[in-house]
């Protein structure tokens, strides 16, 4: 299990890195090529853009382990022990819940776009929808694991369950 | 139904669930009031906000900023700054005011500045005796110039939201950034006075020529963001795309970042593009939502009944946006109130390039006000200070900041005459 994980983690630090650096390369290019050969690639702006909904979704992946999605802990940091967990799990079924719910249309509109492709690419749009399928899938997941640990077992607390001091630390 | 919206996004934000997922709740349950929930209008909605090539500004200037810190870029600037005003009473502060601007002509994030600049700067600060407090105070208080210079985040944010030309956006924060660096010189003058720092030595013509030198291509990337976007030779996204590329070869060059280094400086980027896309893409969704239940027609009509004139009405909205950033962090926030707000603005003629300005200036000092300031934690977890301590040495910044704000909302030829200049 926790070699399962290692590699999971690598491959998607791995995809992440190779994303991203295309999509740099793609727009720096393109710009270079305008100026000095007059020249344009015309697919370049439209795979940016799909390589960009992988970003974004591989990325919120990344920020769920971390616990990094921007929240407000004003009243959850400041509540006892017994009240944080209530709200945990009441916080955390709610995300679940929505990204369920997400997941729901984007199978819709897969269903409904799957003979649409990218006009320059010839990529099928479903590609964009794709991504938001993987992400909430593992988003869920996370999600699940981080709540059962911190409500059931005490561990891998949030910031706002730390000691303060050791909070601002980590900040 | 801006109560429902209003009551059930802060209901959803008070019991923890993330922003994103905050926002998306409150968005069903608007739709589901209004009888139009279908889970194909999330589906569509995220991907469409996501799906957009002036938004990856965001993550190229993000990386760039990644670039900087982990190639040494950043303490090139600092010693260049150094040379020219180290030897000065007080001189560290002016240091950091200083690197400040130029860090944020280099990047787009609040945050990113004041750490980096915090990094550096804070140790350096109390090994010469100054006062830890105002210290970290003004280097929180600089790092929001951060996103008032351009590239500027919230401004992406807000010209895709709103529809607003993002490049003129960027120009018109050019001046009023530097007005409120001035007026942080001014406040550090005076708070300096107390101090008893020790000054660094006099740096010789020939040390600065070294510094200037050493620091160079690093101050040429702001110019050439400025100059690029002004003659319209790139978009913003482009420009972040060649600010990334040229930090890169920047930080090859002076030989301060290795191969190994890359991947985490990826992963970091792609992981705050994650955090600050994701956000964004839902406010595309709870932005339908606001749209379809006519909530902006609905607060022009009350605003209207409560003042015709532009300069209160902004004035008003000023005082909301500083409350809403005591509680809220910027990149929400203006997701949340630029669909709400702009449309009450431009309905009584103001003009909203201007707006957006005052709008983010108006977050990014709330930033820095307590409870929920984010720029303030960063500086609370460098120094090791509480936050009652950083909030003491702050608050004559902050003020100076506010009373600034308060002007360009009187004189708004301080913001639109400038921006003339840069985009004729």
């Amino acid at each position: 299990m926790e070699k399962l994980l290692k590699v999971l983690n690598g491959l998607l630090n791995g995809i992440i890195v190779i994303v991203l650096a295309s999509m740099v390369a793609l727009v720096f290019f393109n710009v270079v090529l305008r100026y000095a050969f007059h020249l344009s690639i015309t697919w370049s702006e439209e795979m940016a853009r799909y390589l960009f909904v992988w970003v974004i979704f591989l990325g919120a992946i990344v920020a769920s382990k971390e616990k990094s999605h921007l929240g407000v802990d004003l009243l959850i940091g400041s509540v006892p022990r017994k009240f944080q967990k209530i709200l945990y799990f009441v916080s955390n079924s709610l995300m679940v819940f929505v990204l369920i719910l997400f997941i729901d249309g984007l199978l819709k509109m897969i269903e409904l776009n799957k003979m649409i492709s990218g006009p320059a690419t010839g990529i099928p749009e479903a590609v964009f929808y794709l991504a938001g399928v993987v992400a909430s899938v593992f988003m869920i997941a996370i999600c699940v694991v981080q709540t059962i640990r911190f409500v059931f077992f005490n561990q891998d607390a949030p910031d706002w369950a730390k000691p303060k001091k050791e909070w601002r630390e980590t900040k | 139904m801006i109560w429902v919206f209003i009551l059930s996004l802060f209901f959803f934000l008070l019991i923890g669930a993330p922003v994103a997922i905050a926002m998306l709740s409150s968005a069903i349950v608007m739709l589901v009031a209004l009888g139009l929930f279908d889970t194909g209008i999330l589906g569509e909605y995220l991907i469409k906000g996501a799906n957009n090539f002036s938004l990856m500004a965001i993550p190229f200037f993000i990386l760039t900023g990644e670039i900087m810190n982990a190639g040494g870029v950043s303490k090139r600037i600092v010693d260049f700054a150094s040379a020219f005003v180290g030897h000065i009473k007080g001189g560290l502060g002016y240091v950091v005011i200083i690197s400040g601007v130029i860090f944020a002509g280099l990047s787009g994030s609040a945050v990113a500045d004041t750490a980096a600049l915090g990094a550096i700067l804070i140790p350096m600060m109390m090994a010469k005796g100054y006062n830890k407090n105002s210290s970290t105070g003004l280097v929180a208080a600089t790092g929001i110039i951060g996103t008032i210079i351009p590239p500027s985040i919230p401004m992406i944010l807000f010209g895709v939201v709103g529809g607003v030309s993002i490049t003129k956006l960027f120009m018109a924060g050019v001046v009023p950034g530097l007005i409120i660096a001035l007026g942080l010189i001014v406040i550090w003058y005076f708070v300096s006075k107390k101090d008893h720092s020790a000054t660094l030595p006099k740096a010789t013509a020939k040390e600065k020529w070294t510094a200037f030198v050493r620091a160079f291509w690093a101050l040429l990337l702001p110019v050439i963001i400025i100059v690029g976007l002004r003659g319209g030779i790139f978009t913003p996204t482009e420009a972040g795309g060649v600010a990334a590329v040229y930090a890169l070869i920047i930080s090859f060059f002076y030989k301060e970042i290795k191969w190994k280094q890359l991947p985490k400086v990826f992963v970091e980027a792609a992981k705050t593009t994650g955090v600050v896309m994701f956000v964004a893409a839902t406010a595309i969704v709870s932005g339908y939502a606001i749209t379809v239940a006519q909530i902006p027609k609905e607060l022009v009509d009350f605003l209207s009944g409560l003042t015709a004139n532009s300069t209160i009405l902004l004035f008003i909205i000023m005082l909301f946006l500083l409350i809403v950033g005591c509680v809220m962090d910027l990149t929400p926030a203006i997701l949340i109130f630029t669909p709400v707000l702009l449309p009450v603005v431009t309905a009584v003629g103001i003009d909203p390039v201007y707006f957006g300005l005052l709008m983010v200036i108006n977050l990014s000092i709330g930033l820095i006000t307590p409870p929920v300031g984010t720029v303030l934690y960063v500086g609370c977890g460098i120094s090791k200070i509480s936050i009652v301590d950083i909030t003491k040495g702050i608050l004559p910044f902050l003020l100076v900041q506010m009373a600034i704000l308060f002007l360009l909302v009187l004189f708004p030829d301080l913001v639109t005459v400038p921006l003339s200049w840069f985009t004729e």
